[in-house]
């Protein structure tokens, strides 16, 4: 027991020096700008563009099921106006930047793990080096970047269509008086509050990224392989991005002085 | 030149190559031989870095390339080009974005129209004009390998690599294969290494053959030597049979 405990420590360490490693090669490959704009570019129509269904569709209804749960406890001690303040607060806070980025790493982290898994298996990663090519480059690098650039901007959407979604829902249905609920919403909900979004959204990015990167350039051989390598870099993205978001909220909370 | 001395290499607790030694003098086309599994791809892996050795060092250009990292390594694999069992090709690119590749990402500028002009260049030679636009999947086994070899001499190498390029491919293709491998070493020049366990092809190809034999290089000659041997291991995989006693 003892030593399956031991092993599976062993390699779990393993396993974060090496992401470690990647993150550091990326770095360097940051600051000495290696990444060629085709490869950038194209990373964001795929992480950015592409991912437009999921996050409005995510957006639209967190906000509409959040606004309308709200006002059936508001309802009950009279505070139906402040319904949008809340939502908007989730939304900009927490549920914005989580569930866009939970999104996101369930299609782009797989795609990303499987595509570089299946390069690696075909040998298309050795192929890579032997023609003087860093697959940290090639690979990670422009996936990185385009990741950091889409997940603020994906984030500030949903937040967006998700305030919009559960003002229509509030005005046209569970008829709230829109000149009140829009004044409280707005009252309560700051610029700073976003600024934490865009920088969960930051953050995350970078870890459906790296992990998934990192998942698909250790994938092990075969189509078993691959499909594990996919799984584990949704699983690991989600998990990190739900644990880091509780201790992001404490830090940042008190660097802005909400605590 | 590419030198190895004492090379050892396991994965987990399986040994693969016990203290190799061997030598590769520039311009030479030397044919590594052995049987599947044997450790041959292993071994060719670590003349380009894309393996680490567990022992011993691995020299190219009196350069040892062991204890090189990644990105040092970027500069030696400059002079080599390698082509893959499985070909390899970026199955995304198209045949000419995969044959550009290698210049499109040197530091040297090339302008599309300079990178164009020597795809359409390498796909000649290679006996394949015209399949720029054409994707890796669309492609048989001898054509990708075609597309491979053009992609390895695209940037004129010093030395070339070969994993298996026959195996798979029917009689006719592998003879065309084994032609332009002959073509390329003469045109350009260059070192060439090729792993097989395809005879015919060892002894077309190779100036000296090497033989990978329980983890070591067992046996070494030049061809006509080589195949004319008595020993009875090497008869028995040159011959091909089971039973090492039917070829005595």
């Amino acid at each position: 027991m003892n030593f399956i405990a031991r092993t599976q420590l062993g390699e779990w360490l393993a396993g974060l020096g090496a992401l470690a490693i990647m993150a550091r090669e990326a770095l360097v490959s940051l600051f000495t700008l290696r990444v060629t704009w085709k490869d950038l570019l194209y990373q964001i129509y795929f992480i950015g563009i592409k991912s437009q269904s999921v996050v409005v569709i995510t957006g639209a209804f967190t906000g509409m099921v959040l606004g309308a749960q709200t006002y059936f406890q508001f309802h009950k001690v009279m505070m139906d106006t402040a319904t949008l303040a809340v939502v908007s607060v989730s939304m900009c806070d927490e549920l914005g930047p989580v569930l866009t980025a939970l999104m996101v790493a369930g299609r782009v982290g797989a795609a990303i793990a499987a595509e570089i898994g299946t390069m690696r298996v075909t040998e298309q990663i050795d192929a890579l080096r032997t023609l003087a090519t860093h697959p940290v480059d090639y690979l990670v690098v422009p996936r990185l970047i385009a990741a950091h650039i889409a997940l603020p901007l994906l984030t500030l959407e949903s937040i967006a269509i998700g305030i919009a979604s559960c003002y229509l829902v509030c005005v046209h249905i569970l008829g709230i008086d829109a000149t009140f609920l829009w004044q409280n919403g707005m009252k309560y909900t700051h610029d700073v509050d976003v600024v934490i979004g865009v920088i969960k959204a930051l953050i995350f990015g970078g870890i459906i990224a790296m992990i998934s990167c990192y998942k698909g350039m250790t994938c092990p051989m075969g189509a078993e392989g691959v499909g594990r390598a996919t799984t584990e870099a949704v699983v690991y993205s989600s998990i990190t991005i739900l644990i880091s978001n509780f201790f992001l909220t404490l830090v940042i909370g008190k660097l802005v002085g909400l605590l | 030149m590419i030198e190895v001395r004492q090379l050892q290499k396991s994965f987990g607790t399986q040994k693969i190559l016990d203290e190799v030694n061997l030598r590769i003098d520039s311009g030479e086309s030397a044919v590594i031989i052995g049987r599947s599994g044997g450790g041959k791809s292993v071994l060719l892996k670590h003349l380009i870095g894309l393996l680490q050795p567990d022992a011993g060092e691995v020299f190219v250009d009196n350069e040892n390339i062991t204890r090189m990292n990644e990105r040092q390594l970027l500069r030696v694999r400059e002079k080599f080009g390698m082509v893959f069992q499985g070909a390899a090709l970026f199955d995304s690119m198209t045949v000419a974005e995969n044959v550009g590749f290698p210049l499109a990402r040197k530091k040297k500028k090339y302008t599309p129209g300079e990178i164009s002009k020597r795809v359409a260049a390498a796909l000649e030679m290679v006996d394949l004009p015209g399949t720029q636009n054409k994707k890796p999947a669309e492609l048989s086994g001898g054509m990708r390998k075609r597309v491979g070899l053009a992609r390895a001499i695209i940037y004129e190498p010093q030395i070339i690599l070969y994993d298996e390029p026959t195996t798979g491919l029917d009689p006719i293709v592998s003879d065309s294969i084994d032609q332009l491998i002959i073509r390329v070493r003469d045109q350009l020049k260059v070192t060439s290494v090729v792993v097989t366990h395809d005879m015919r092809s060892a002894r077309r190809v190779g100036n000296r053959v090497f033989m990978l034999h329980e983890k070591k290089i067992y046996a070494s000659g030049e061809p006509e030597a080589f195949f004319a041997s008595t020993d009875a291991i090497v008869r028995q995989f040159i011959d091909g049979v089971a039973d090492a006693k039917e070829t005595i």
